[in-house]
């Protein structure tokens, strides 16, 4: 059952996305019958299954707001922003109530989103709310525990055509059977002419006396399902069994007959089981509205709705598919090695079939644990919603490339940080609706989102058109804060690196510069974990723009693979910026650990010296330069073999102690060669 | 021969549970995440009740009803629809596209195994 719950659970959640998504759209278009028959359907669907795994709150809240969906489904009345806004908090309020055991918390919250769910109803509708609750049979009476015997006589006269519903009307009989004592006549009055007989036809009636201490419901409640397809009658003949008092039947039949009231023992009962007539052509026109938007694409939102073919599986399960497909891509390398050792053709020959097979192989695991950026733009669209309320500045944003995928632990610990940038831009970024003005820019203001994928890299650039950083009042600040020192000769674009500084954040955020730097070290931390990078480009009063290059997976990365004595390493391709082959005298001769390259300083690390002691230092050394931050930075290496796609395990326990390597890969010789994370190595030893 | 029953919903995690209590009450049970999934199963095979869901994409639950009533072989068997809905004009919608019963939800283990006995043997 707890599986059940848990499978639920994701499904709730991704509900909620897709309302979310979809109210965003509907602000836009507001009377987008599709839209709003999309939002309606999932609240339905939320308010059955919700019950179904008994998250009865959620239920009862969807419920609600389901009936306030059904105001627009309807055309009665327009969606306005208030609404969105309101639903938008509900869907929040709701995610708290996805608890197993309620408390009177959750409760409490509940009651106040129903009442409050109630209040929008009421703003909308002056017609009569309960005209649109039909009233059914009630379904059965089972807390009745009186042992008390009623005798019912029941006429079932079914419909000639109830077969053509898959009914058997034989088990409905039964059914009675089994609730009490019953005396069954069967009637054959309709049966035609054998010549005429439709075999496809009923034309059995029943009628039956039934002594029971069931209630009337739960006899009613038998016919449910044929109570438009058949006449039915139940009355009461006695409050007490008198199924073998051959005279009271008779009696009773006797006054049936004769159109007389049955007077024997008390009043007769008359229950008629037909429903009401209710009009229901609007109910089906809706839900040819209904049909269309769930097959159609939504228009004019920019990002397409993907509802394909797909099956749910554990990520837990593409992990270790993923893992087996590395191991996989171990072995064959061990195995193209041993062929070109031996230099058999047959052998070679499979080899090459078995790394063609094994590529195709890596990229169908690779494909599978990606899913694309997409999935993050409905939090943003969300965020900028709700800013764009409560700063009172108008914003759009607009997404682009969005299909590009990335590995879903990626995606993952890449919400914060976009989520923080935007934040940073709607609240610093963009100005005000006057101040924009003023600059003669549109009032709405623009933060766009695009990805790219670059070889195994996708590249996300968030810009915003607002008033971008003060380059001034940056390097004010950073020399204030003891960042810099004012003979430092930066240029514009590396002092806007500055805010991703741990000392540059402060919590003074009286102008729109300290706001923007808080917490961006954190950001940046965030992307070098998963072995990324972040700039920033700005233009004063134009936009400002974060660039992030993030690696397509954890588990394969493309890696410049390099050896130091008789070791190997690899160093992430996403953060090399160049080689250079110098001389080793060269770095000898550095005291201070610069090294001059294409005419410009750049700080290196020996990691000949840091990591092999004192053996033998090959003439020529090569400098790979690498990415720190917003510097570059040598590391300079014995040799640079080539470029690698590295299949990365995770280290041990043992060498999870340290971090300056961040996994390992096993080259095809079966040696080890260890993953740089080159941030933390700098850090440490410079 | 363990009765076969055909149930097609498009929430996962109803199908499921559906399917496991289904399974232990000893039908057999086959699978269908909308009403066009569920086609694909009327292929001849014999099926002795579809639980379908009342919303479902691509093909909602009235028009496979429809759909399975136009098939010779499964023009009488007994199809139940599931619905949230407790409006008449919904259940009597069901009932004109051919359904045979329907079940409001949500509704226990017992409820649903109860109204199968009304309708299957």
């Amino acid at each position: 059952m707890n599986s059940f719950v848990e499978k639920f659970k994701v499904e709730v959640s991704e509900y909620f996305e897709r309302l979310e998504s979809r109210l965003l759209q509907l602000e836009q278009d507001p009377e987008d019958l599709q839209i709003i028959g999309d939002i309606f359907r999932i609240m339905h669907t939320m308010k059955g299954s919700g019950g179904m795994f008994g998250f009865d709150l959620l239920s009862d809240v969807t419920h609600d707001l389901e009936s306030l969906f059904e105001i627009f489904r309807s055309k009665e009345k327009i969606v306005d922003s208030e609404v969105i806004s309101f639903t938008l908090n509900s869907i929040d309020g709701l995610k708290q109530l996805m608890v197993e055991n309620p408390t009177d918390e959750n409760r409490l919250l509940a009651s106040k989103l129903k009442s409050d769910t109630l209040l929008q109803i009421t703003r909308f509708s002056q017609t009569d709310l309960n005209s649109e609750i039909g009233i059914l049979p009630g379904n059965s009476a089972e807390n009745s525990i009186e042992a008390k015997q009623t005798t019912y006589y029941i006429s079932f006269v079914p419909d000639e055509n109830i077969l053509n519903n898959g009914t058997n009307p034989l088990y409905l009989i039964d059914e009675l059977n089994a609730l009490g004592e019953c005396n069954i006549q069967v009637s054959f009055d309709r049966l035609p002419p054998l010549a005429e007989i439709d075999p496809l036809k009923c034309y059995i009636s029943w009628y039956l006396f039934i002594s029971t201490s069931e209630s009337v419901d739960t006899l009613q409640d038998v016919f449910i399902f044929v109570a438009n397809s058949a006449l039915i009658t139940i009355q009461k003949v006695a409050n007490e069994n008198v199924i073998h008092k051959e005279a009271v039947l008779a009696a009773f039949l006797n006054a049936q007959i004769n159109e007389e009231p049955w007077t024997l023992l008390e009043s007769n009962l008359q229950e008629s089981a037909e429903s009401n007539e209710v009009d229901r052509v609007e109910e089906k026109e809706i839900a040819g509205v209904l049909l269309k938007s769930s097959t159609e694409v939504s228009k004019n939102t920019g990002f397409t709705q993907t509802t394909v073919d797909s099956i749910r599986v554990d990520s837990g399960k593409i992990d270790l598919y993923m893992n087996l497909v590395s191991e996989f891509i171990t072995a064959q390398s061990r195995l193209e090695q041993i062929s070109s050792n031996l230099k058999n053709p047959e052998l070679e020959l499979v080899t090459e079939t078995f790394e063609k097979l094994n590529r195709q192989l890596r990229d169908n695991a690779f494909d599978m644990s990606l899913i694309p950026i997409e999935s993050l733009t409905t939090r943003l669209k969300r965020l900028v919603h709700d800013l764009s309320k409560s700063l009172d500045k108008e914003v759009v944003l607009v997404t682009e490339g969005l299909e590009a995928e990335l590995d879903k632990n990626i995606i993952e610990k890449l919400i914060e940080p976009l989520l923080h940038i935007v934040r940073n831009s709607m609240d610093h970024g963009i100005e005000s609706k006057s101040e924009r003005l003023l600059k003669q820019k549109n009032a709405i203001g623009t933060i766009s989102v695009k990805a790219y994928t670059v070889g195994s890299y996708v590249q996300i650039e968030i810009e915003d058109d607002g008033n971008g950083l003060n380059v001034d009042q940056i390097r004010e600040k950073a020399i204030a804060s003891g960042l810099i020192s004012n003979q430092e000769n930066l240029t514009d674009a590396e002092v806007c690196q500055l805010i991703f500084e741990p000392g540059f954040s402060t919590s003074e955020s009286v102008n729109s510069l300290s706001g923007r730097g808080t917490g961006m070290d954190v950001v940046r931390n965030c992307v070098q974990s998963m072995r990324g990078f972040i700039e920033l480009v700005s233009e004063r009063d134009q936009f400002t723009r974060f660039i992030i290059k993030l690696p397509l997976s954890l588990s394969i990365i493309d890696g410049l693979l390099v050896q130091i004595g008789d070791s190997f390493y690899i160093i992430p391709s996403s953060l090399v910026s160049k080689l250079y082959l110098i001389k080793s005298e060269l770095l000898k001769k550095e005291i201070n650990q610069v090294v001059e390259l294409d005419g410009v300083q750049i700080p290196y690390l020996n990691l000949h010296e840091e990591f092999d002691g004192d053996k033998r230092v090959p003439e020529e050394q090569f400098v790979v330069v690498v990415f720190y931050g917003n510097h570059f930075f040598g590391l300079a290496v014995d040799e640079v073999i080539r470029e690698y796609q590295a299949a990365i395990k995770p280290l041990g326990r043992m060498p999870k102690s340290q971090n300056l390597f961040s996994g390992a890969s096993i080259l095809g010789s079966g040696q080890l060669a260890l993953v740089i994370d080159t941030n933390k190595l700098i850090q440490k030893y410079s | 021969m363990p009765k076969q029953i055909l149930i097609a919903d498009d929430s996962e995690s109803i199908r499921e549970i559906l399917a496991f209590n289904l399974k232990n009450a000893g039908y057999e049970v086959l699978v269908a995440k909308d009403g066009l999934d569920a086609m694909q199963f009327l292929d001849g095979r014999s099926i002795d009740l579809v639980l379908t869901d009342y919303h479902m994409p691509n093909l909602s639950g009235l028009e496979l009803i429809v759909k399975v009533r136009q098939i010779e072989k499964y023009k009488f068997i007994p199809i139940l629809v599931l619905t949230t809905e407790k409006q008449v004009e919904i259940i009597r919608e069901a009932r004109d596209s051919g359904a045979t019963g329907w079940l409001l939800k949500p509704f226990s283990t017992d409820k649903l195994l109860q109204t199968l006995r009304k309708i299957i043997r």
